[in-house]
């Protein structure tokens, strides 16, 4: 099989999850999708199963990074060409899939990332959380020697070297700015294109100060270490 | 007191790491303790045993080279440093067993989906 796989992680998503896949669906028709459940303890498993999708469960919760990575071990087992992840909380704009999908047929792109920050009048996050994105983004357009405007965005389309490099290594957690210097590392090229994205429709938002300065340190140094490695193979 | 204070502490720091290295030891003949993981245990006990017995011939002269006028404190410096070794053991063991634990995970969600995949396309 050669297509689109929609990897649409979700922990405890049973509110928003039919909507998402729903929105999914029409834009994007001729996809798959595959909901990874990461041990929800609500309804998620069952609610995606009557939307008839491809449902992976996971035994207990393993985190954001396991669980796209097993997307993406998915999408390679099957052979699919390319794979858009797309959060289950319905923050992502389901009719911006296709955008993303363009801009992966252009040459010398093996990543697509949707950027809340590249619309003029674009997304305006929370100062604190602003200071964070500036910080990694710098880092990050130093790091890699392009620019980033939007590093923490996870949503993403990837060709079928990259679906094979990501079901190889994968982020554990706080996956997203770590992503992209794993990919810089490998050889794989990325392109920003401007989105919009939603409030989340239902479910928590696990953000607290606590934990954004526990990833902030986490991210960065992550970062730092990930340069001192050897280059990942492709 | 028959003892003298200070063989006290002298008796004290050769059968505490004695009895526990006894303990190491049945844990592993009970197979509730890997030999691997027991290794640096014996290694740590064993060092503290010796420089115990060793007190005048070897403590005295480490404590004097590393600037420490008590072999007591010498004692303690060298016993937090082994206890160190060992923790730092368990981190790298813990990471290692994430991340085969999650590979165990992953494989499980990949392999019941196919399952129940086969089964559908069976009926």
């Amino acid at each position: 099989m050669s297509g689109v796989l929609i990897i649409v992680p979700a922990y405890n998503e049973e509110e928003s999850l039919p909507r998402v896949i729903s929105a999914v669906r029409q834009s994007v028709p001729h996809a798959e999708i595959a909901v990874i459940n990461d041990g929800s303890t609500d309804a998620t498993a069952r609610v995606a199963a009557e939307c008839s999708v491809v449902v992976l469960n996971q035994p207990y919760n393993l985190g954001i990074g396991s669980t796209m990575q097993t997307g993406y071990m998915y999408a390679m087992q099957q052979g699919f060409s390319v794979a858009v992840q797309v959060d289950g909380d319905g923050q992502h704009n389901a009719e911006e899939i296709p955008v993303l999908l363009e801009a992966l047929t252009e040459p010398d792109v093996d990543v697509v990332i949707g950027s809340r920050f590249m619309h003029e009048d674009g997304y305006r996050p929370p100062a604190m959380r602003r200071l964070g994105i500036v910080i990694l983004s710098g880092i990050l357009s130093l790091a890699t020697g392009q620019r980033i405007t939007d590093p923490t965005s996870g949503f993403r389309a990837v060709n079928k070297r990259t679906i094979a490099f990501y079901a190889q290594d994968y982020p554990f957690d706080y996956p997203e700015p770590e992503a992209i210097i794993l990919l810089h590392r490998a050889g794989l090229r990325i392109r920003e294109v401007p989105v919009r994205m939603s409030e989340r429709l239902g479910g928590q938002s696990s953000i607290t100060p606590m934990r954004s300065a526990y990833y902030m340190i986490k991210v960065v140094l992550a970062i730092l270490i990930n340069l001192l490695r050897h280059r990942p193979e492709v | 007191m028959l003892i003298p204070f200070d063989a006290r502490i002298h008796l004290l720091s050769i059968a505490g790491p004695l009895v526990m290295i006894l303990v190491v030891l049945e844990m592993v003949r009970r197979r509730r303790l890997r030999e691997d993981y027991s290794l640096l245990w014996l290694g740590a006990f064993g060092v503290i045993i010796v420089l115990a017995i060793l007190r005048d011939a070897l403590l005295e002269r480490i404590a004097a080279i590393m600037g420490i006028y008590e072999a007591a404190n010498a004692m303690f410096v060298i016993g937090f440093a082994l206890l160190v070794l060992v923790l730092f053991q368990f981190s790298i063991v813990i990471t290692r067993l994430a991340r085969e634990n999650k590979q165990a995970a992953q494989h499980i969600a990949l392999l019941t989906q196919r399952i129940a995949e086969l089964e559908r396309k069976l009926d």
